[in-house]
């Protein structure tokens, strides 16, 4: 699961986060301490509400909503 | 009269749902008559050029379970006209002028004869009688494509491109397959900047695909003159586009704004496809998020160039404004500048969008458009806000110093900023 969904996950960030998409994704897991072994589905869900929470900040709530589903939809896409 | 119009037979031209750009394209396919038409399946019609399933499928039912019609009677005055198109394309004009005048004397309305008279205007360079005779038939008729197509070629040769503009679209809205309306539109597309009076200086606006720098001291509204045209550019135009801020939080750039009486959720259809046509991403507040070093290893201007590409598949996006240069500069190194921001400029024009690049004025005095002094031959335009002092008050000003495909003039105008927006004062 981890590094096909993390790579999607990237790129569907790359419009908003550039290059530092994969450094976002590594600064939620430290922040939530997910950093051990491979993550769960409900661990991702976590990391994706972090990252919604900061592209609040960078974007707005319209932006980090639509942010939030895309990679919901990775999540379950990759779950399924 | 164009080519279309002369060479394609009438027969085809009276099917119901048909312009001169869809007969000329079924005439080209090989369909050199109604009979030869006729012969033809649903599916050999939709492949022609400009004709989808929905109308070959009319074309197709007209022509098989319509009540067959007489062929339609040439009167003597289409003969008549049809000789004065002959000399026409001998290049006898003068004569031919004559026969389509003696053909409208008797029916002043006949569409093909005005239509063959602008033509004729046009080609002899009387572009005011060429545009008078369009504007006849266009009020007649204005369901020809052909006719504003005309017409629009009329007004670019006066250099009236808005107007020519607005009608290179509305051939497009009639026939989007019209070739020269999509050519001159992508050839002139200009994107307004809604700054009151700059627009008709820059003969309509910033041509798309340009980068442009938007120049000025602190304090010289620089951010807010370019929020403004985007905000602008999505309200107005629903055009989708991305305020990219390097430096300045977005809530203070939102606040500041707002004080503007630029509110953010004015702007109508909302950002990332359904929600926003506007997105102002501070990509500061990821910085704050991530630790010096990693900051300080990412190649800022790839990263930039990789955002914009990958924002602009996923979304779409006609504008972006980077605020700023400057910040840029003091993220990312660039240790041979006049290269490295050659390719900057290049890969940011290869994206297709048109760019505002803010920037600081550096050099002694504050004169110089940009850090390195390279930047003002890479650019496509710089438009210059200064502050000049007077009586105890800053006042500001705009000068258009560079914009690539545009005539205009050189001087600074006082730039007014009110409740209603950004304008600028002309004589």
């Amino acid at each position: 699961m981890g590094s096909s969904i993390e790579k999607k996950m990237i790129e569907f960030m790359r419009p908003l986060f550039g290059d530092m998409a994969r450094k976002t994704i590594e600064n939620q897991k430290e922040k939530l301490k997910l950093t051990k072994g491979e993550l769960t589905h409900d661990q991702y869900i976590q990391i994706i509400k972090s990252i919604r929470t900061l592209c609040y900040k960078m974007a707005g709530g319209p932006v980090a909503d639509k942010l939030e589903a895309g990679l919901m939809q990775i999540l379950d896409a990759e779950r399924s | 009269m164009t080519k279309n119009q002369i060479e394609v037979p009438q027969e085809l031209l009276d099917i119901p749902g048909m312009n001169p750009s869809k007969a000329k394209s079924i005439h080209e396919a090989g369909y050199g008559s109604i009979e030869s038409l006729r012969k033809a399946s649903i599916d050999d019609i939709s492949k022609i050029k400009g004709i989808n399933k929905k109308l070959a499928s009319d074309i197709y039912e007209f022509l098989h379970n319509a009540p067959q019609k007489t062929p339609a009677i040439r009167t003597e005055e289409d003969v008549f006209l049809e000789s004065g198109l002959d000399l026409y394309k001998q290049g006898k004009w003068g004569q031919a002028l004559q026969i389509i005048n003696d053909v409208l004397e008797k029916n002043p309305h006949k569409i093909a004869a005005l239509n063959a008279k602008a033509q004729i205007y046009l080609d002899r360079e009387k572009f005011q009688l060429a545009l008078d005779t369009y504007d006849e038939v266009t009020s007649l008729d204005p369901e020809i494509a052909e006719s504003w197509v005309g017409k629009g070629n009329a007004l670019l040769a006066m250099d009236q491109k808005t107007r020519a503009l607005s009608c290179f679209k509305k051939a497009l809205t009639l026939d989007p397959t019209n070739e020269v309306a999509q050519e001159k539109l992508g050839e002139e597309e200009r994107l307004p900047t809604f700054v009151d009076g700059l627009d008709a200086m820059l003969e309509g606006g910033i041509p798309s695909k340009h980068i442009v720098m938007i120049c000025g001291r602190a304090g010289s509204m620089k951010s807010s003159f370019a929020y403004y045209m985007l905000h602008k550019l999505s309200e107005k135009e629903g055009r989708k586009t991305i305020y990219l801020s390097l430096e300045q939080s977005r809530q203070s750039l939102l606040k500041h704004m707002k004080k503007l009486g630029l509110k953010k959720e004015t702007a109508k259809n909302l950002m990332v496809s359904d929600i926003d046509d506007m997105v102002v991403v501070d990509m500061a507040a990821l910085r704050k998020e991530t630790d010096t070093d990693t900051v300080e290893n990412i190649d800022w201007p790839r990263s930039i160039i990789n955002q914009l590409k990958s924002y602009r598949e996923s979304y779409g996006c006609d504008a972006v404004v980077i605020d700023s240069l400057s910040a840029l500069y003091s993220l990312h190194t660039f240790k041979n500048p006049r290269s490295e921001l050659f390719f900057f400029f290049e890969r940011l024009r290869d994206i297709g969008i048109t760019v505002f690049l803010i920037s600081e004025m550096y050099g002694e005095g504050q004169t110089q458009f940009g850090q390195y002094g390279v930047e003002e031959f890479l650019v496509d335009g710089i438009i210059h806000l200064k502050t000049e002092e007077y009586a105890n008050r800053a006042n500001l000003f705009l000068g258009v110093v560079k914009m690539r495909e545009t005539n205009h003039p050189r001087d600074y105008f006082p730039l007014i900023v009110d409740q209603f927006g950004f304008g600028i004062v002309r004589d």
